[in-house]
């Protein structure tokens, strides 16, 4: 029997680790003692580890991932740390060279093999063990879904996407039914259903795809309701103590769930009380595990019959996108028959708009209502280009008024190889992306189909959201406040009084990396020097009266 | 016979400068003591004694020390006088040879030689009618170092080397230090009330019986890494009572004992990976300050004996080239809070010369790598806990909290430990209802800030109130708490 322990370097992210959560059943099928960690582990658990597998997932979270598995390196043998995963993949050398750690495991784990194990188990088919993910207190926004595979791989090989390295080989995987089923069988229903593969619609098998998960109940019909959490919870408890984990945060997670649900029974006093006391009782005891299992029937019952049992729609989530150019008349009809939300196509180049659109009115007129889309820019496009395809979107969406609701996804381009974010597309300047980010940072990421909100944010034509990225991040970031005393009215004056070749040089000073420095120091034309102090302006500087709106137009009048 | 080949500069180093603190000495000669009865039982179990210990007596009145072992002393072998040899070989040891041998230099028997008029060394081997005496004249000794006189030119004048007759059982067998007319450094020592609580804490003595955990910690030990700690303890009497180390049951906190072992990994030359010891301690919900008299810190001992002082493992994180934690200050801080000892066993950790730590090299590079980590975790809970008793504004304090509990106590007991957290952060809550002035104006300062807030802006109203000017009151406080606002956080 061996120690195992599954790591995910402290980044944030929103699905759990399902790679690790495959090593996770392999190891316990074998009788392992497995246990997960999200970042850091304690030095205590690193020792009494025999192996630690180490997940990695973006290659621009490529420093905090080496931080981490350095971490683990200096309290135990390089050998016994696997790294694996999506940036491990790509950059293998880098890792090999920067933690010093051999065993890297690229792509999918096809054999156990790998892992220096002789029993030939494919790991990459087992189910995902579900439990790992109690071991930490980070919550995973997706992470109480299930996640399939049907096929992996994509034909496309596009050059700025990673799966032609990742998954090489386009082929049909994993039967879906069994893998949900078995999820059920151990874990209880989840709701939502993510498929991840990078391009269904290629796929000989969608028709029996669609039908698989018509036949797991996403219907579109409202038949989900949320397991008893109390029997949920027993049942984690039960499987960590037959699998050797650590489960005392989930006997006081137990606790807490018995107490808000019993204050949330105000209106039955008498169960309430009946409640109350039985959790007291629980609470005081020396064995809280053996008292919850005694008294667990009663309980049990308490929460059955009070709990809510709003039925919900259950969802399904083809979270890669499907490739508008492949979508037609016969396959729209298929996936209107599952409740897709949202249903994501990409609009990756302003040449791909006109099959977008196609795609876009089949899935409204096929009654598909909850959409999205992935709209890539800093690669080979123009910072025009991204306003285009947003209006676009804006335009295709709001003429189905409230029936649909739509959001776009901005997706800023870096290449796979890099190991942070600063990578600036030919066309794009260091300011303009900023500017972008700051504007989409406002709706976390993502802009939403209103049109009055995407004309404030984006402006109304392609020269005002030029002007807009020209703005100082923090007269967007607060854009409503500026525009209320003045100053970004008073900033277009300045910015549109500007000659050619004056707003050149001040995105050039604008772009540069020590712009506070060069404000002060560099040599400036007068009228971009008095621009200049407006991009000094904090937000916080009025909040505590030390500017105002007359306090900067002096200012920028001395100059 | 063996010339003195070392100059007197040299003796000087390895006498004043590498033992800067009397009281050292102590440690030195409980550790010959102990080191030559284990060297002598080895694995020849008829050799243990079933008392063996090292009996100090103090002789404030005549300026005079006495440590003497009940051991087996240096014994004879035919063809050499193995007393004089050791006795005059300075720098050399025989120690390091020799598996669980703590001393290995060959210097610390020098120690008291500067700070006494006589160190008389004394040997009586089991079966001899005699005994030896080896003295060497401290004060003669600082006289010619101040002449700058060649040592083996003098060392005639500067030590004796004779026998007596023994008047007692033939059978009889003991090693004596004699410190004959103490100087001014170790009369100062004992100025202080605190020499015999210095001296628990200095010497690698047995726990106190009373101290029924210590079973715990040895059974821990054991487990671990394979080997007894009772054979570094060593039983030590002064004037008739015997010393313990400063444990009692009443120190271990609500946490109870956290053991941590301690290993240090395998590395790329091939070294296999090796237990090295383990860490015992215990600590408070909060971290909060020792009573004054009750021992704190971590105590490192290599083989029983203490290496440095409480806070240790806060210099030596300190010293971490790779990984800041915080300041020294604070490091410091967080070990006022805790209690408990690494017991290290480890051949490939050397002790540096002064004793007061390990000789830097790739293995205490590797252990310092653990004190960092463990350092920082306790780091993280005292700031973790006290947020979460005393600052409710902030977001996800009671997660924080848990979580960095679980990284110092990977066990799991957490439940009793975090119900009485809880309960403390709801009586400490009830407590800062009173500030009612406070918690409206700096709602997220600490406790004690709020308590002086609270104080000073009641002792305004009070003056403004008599004055009949209250609405002055209220301007004042509005400066009072904006200016608190403007404040940069030191």
């Amino acid at each position: 029997m061996e120690r195992i322990l599954l790591v995910e370097p402290e980044y944030k992210n929103k699905f759990p680790p399902l790679g690790l959560m495959k090593i996770a059943t392999y190891h316990r099928n074998k009788g392992d003692i497995v246990e997960f960690c999200k970042g850091e582990a304690s030095y205590t658990k690193i020792i009494s580890s025999d192996r630690v597998y180490i997940t990695t997932l973006f290659t621009f979270h490529y420093d905090i991932t080496v931080k981490c598995i350095l971490h683990y390196a200096k309290y135990l043998n390089r050998d016994s740390i696997f790294i694996g995963g999506i940036a491990a993949t790509l950059m293998a050398s880098d890792f090999k060279r920067d933690t010093g750690i051999n065993n890297i495991i690229e792509r999918q784990l096809f054999s156990s093999r790998t892992l220096g194990y002789e029993d030939n188990v494919n790991i990459d088919s087992l189910p995902l063990d579900y439990d790992i993910l109690d071991d930490t207190f980070y919550r995973y926004p997706a992470g109480d879904n299930y996640f399939v595979h049907t096929t992996r791989g994509c034909p496309r090989g596009c050059e700025f996407c990673a799966v032609r390295i990742l998954e090489p080989k386009f082929e049909t995987t994993n039967n879906i039914v069994n893998q949900v089923r078995r999820v059920d069988k151990i874990y209880g229903k989840k709701r939502n259903l993510f498929v991840m593969d990078n391009n269904i619609l290629c796929s000989p098998k969608l028709g029996e795809i669609i039908e698989d998960i018509r036949s797991l109940d996403f219907t579109g019909e409202a038949n989900y309701i949320w397991p008893n959490q109390f029997e949920q919870m027993l049942g984690k408890i039960k499987r960590r103590k037959k699998f050797g984990m650590d489960y005392s945060k989930q006997l006081f997670d137990t606790i807490d769930l018995l107490e808000i649900f019993a204050n949330r029974i105000k209106r039955y006093p008498k169960v309430r009380d009946e409640l109350d006391e039985v959790i007291n009782f629980i609470k005081k005891s020396d064995n809280i595990d053996e008292e919850l299992e005694t008294h667990s029937e009663f309980l049990s019952a308490v929460i059955e019959k009070y709990r809510s049992k709003t039925k919900m729609v259950r969802y399904v989530d083809f979270n890669q996108g499907i490739d508008a150019r492949l979508i037609n008349k016969r396959n729209i009809k298929m996936f209107s028959t599952i409740p897709i939300r949202p249903f994501r196509l990409a609009c990756d180049r302003i040449e791909d708009t006109n099959k977008f659109n196609r795609a876009t009115k089949l899935a409204i007129e096929n009654n598909i209502r909850h959409l999205s889309n992935y709209i890539l820019y800093n690669w080979k496009d123009k910072p025009e280009d991204l306003w285009i395809r947003l209006n676009n979107v804006v335009s295709l969406y709001s003429k189905n008024g409230t029936y649909i609701d739509g959001f776009s996804f901005p997706m800023k381009y870096a290449p796979i190889n890099e190991k942070d974010r600063s990578y600036i597309g030919q066309y794009w300047n260091k300011k303009y992306l900023g500017a972008v980010n700051v504007i989409i940072n406002v709706t976390n990421g993502v802009v939403a189909k209103e049109r009055d909100f995407f004309i404030e944010a984006f402006g109304s034509n392609v020269e005002e959201f030029l002007e807009i990225l020209s703005m100082p991040d923090e007269l967007i970031r607060f854009r409503f406040f500026f525009k209320a005393n003045g100053l970004i009215d008073y900033w277009k004056t300045l910015f549109r009084s500007l000659a050619e070749e004056e707003k050149t040089h001040l995105l050039d000073v604008l772009c540069k990396h020590k712009l506070n420095e060069s404000i002060k120091t560099d040599e400036h034309p007068k009228r971009v020097k008095k621009m200049l102090v407006l991009y000094t302006i904090n937000k916080s500087q009025f909040d505590r009266g030390e500017r105002s709106y007359q306090s900067v137009v002096n200012e920028v009048e001395s100059i | 016979m063996v010339d003195f080949t070392i100059s007197f500069r040299l003796l000087e180093t390895l006498t004043f400068a590498l033992y800067e603190d009397p009281i050292v000495f102590f440690r030195e000669y409980v550790q010959n003591s102990l080191d030559a009865y284990n060297a002598k039982v080895g694995n020849n179990e008829e050799k243990r004694l079933d008392d063996f210990y090292v009996d100090i007596k103090i002789d404030k009145d005549n300026k005079n020390i006495e440590i003497k072992d009940n051991g087996y002393g240096i014994e004879e072998d035919q063809e050499e006088d193995q007393f004089y040899k050791k006795m005059i070989d300075i720098g050399t040891s025989d120690k390091h040879n020799i598996k669980d041998q703590i001393g290995f230099r060959g210097i610390g028997r020098l120690s008291a030689m500067p700070l006494c008029k006589e160190l008389v060394f004394e040997n009586k081997p089991e079966g001899k009618d005699k005994c030896q005496i080896f003295k060497w004249y401290g004060e003669k000794f600082l006289n010619l170092l101040n002449k700058g006189e060649d040592i083996n030119a003098s060392i005639e004048q500067i030590t004796e080397y004779y026998s007596e007759d023994y008047n007692g059982d033939i059978d009889d067998h003991y090693f004596k230090v004699t410190i004959r007319k103490y100087g001014v450094a170790i009369k100062g020592l004992f100025n202080k009330e605190n020499h015999i609580k210095r001296l628990c804490t200095l010497l690698p003595l047995r726990y106190s019986p009373s101290f029924t955990v210590q079973e715990e910690i040895k059974g821990k030990y054991l487990d671990f890494m394979g080997g007894n700690l009772d054979k570094f303890e060593c039983k030590v009497v002064l004037d008739g009572d015997e010393l313990y180390k400063p444990y009692a049951n009443e120190d271990i906190l609500p946490s109870g004992i956290v053991f941590w072992n301690l290993k240090i990994p395998s590395d790329e030359e091939g070294a296999r990976s090796e237990k090295i010891g383990i860490l015992w301690f215990t600590f408070g919900h909060l971290i909060k300050k020792r009573e004054k008299e009750r021992p704190y810190g971590i105590l490192v001992r290599s083989k029983n004996m203490l290496m440095g002082d409480e806070y240790s493992l806060a210099i030596d994180a300190d010293r971490s080239s790779s990984e800041y934690i915080t300041t020294l200050g604070e490091l410091s801080q967080a070990l006022n809070g805790v209690c408990g000892e690494m017991l290290i066993k480890y051949e490939d950790l050397n002790d540096n010369a002064k004793r007061d730590w390990f000789r830097i090299d790739d293995k205490s590079i590797k252990l310092r790598h653990i004190i960092v980590e463990f350092m920082r975790r306790l780091h993280e809970y005292r700031y973790a806990a006290s947020d979460y008793v005393n600052k409710k504004l902030k977001d996800n304090t009671e997660r924080r909290y848990i979580e960095a509990l679980r990284n110092l106590k990977s066990s799991y007991d957490l439940d009793t430990l975090i119900t009485d957290m809880k309960r403390l952060r709801e009586e400490t809550e009830a407590s800062q209802e009173s500030f009612f002035i406070a918690n409206e104006d700096i709602p997220s300062e600490s406790v004690t800030i709020k308590r002086f807030y609270e104080r000073l802006i009641q002792c305004l109203y009070n003056y403004y109130e008599e004055k009949g000017e209250i609405f002055e009151f209220g301007k004042i406080r509005k400066y009072i708490k904006n200016y608190l606002k403007k404040e940069p956080k030191s």
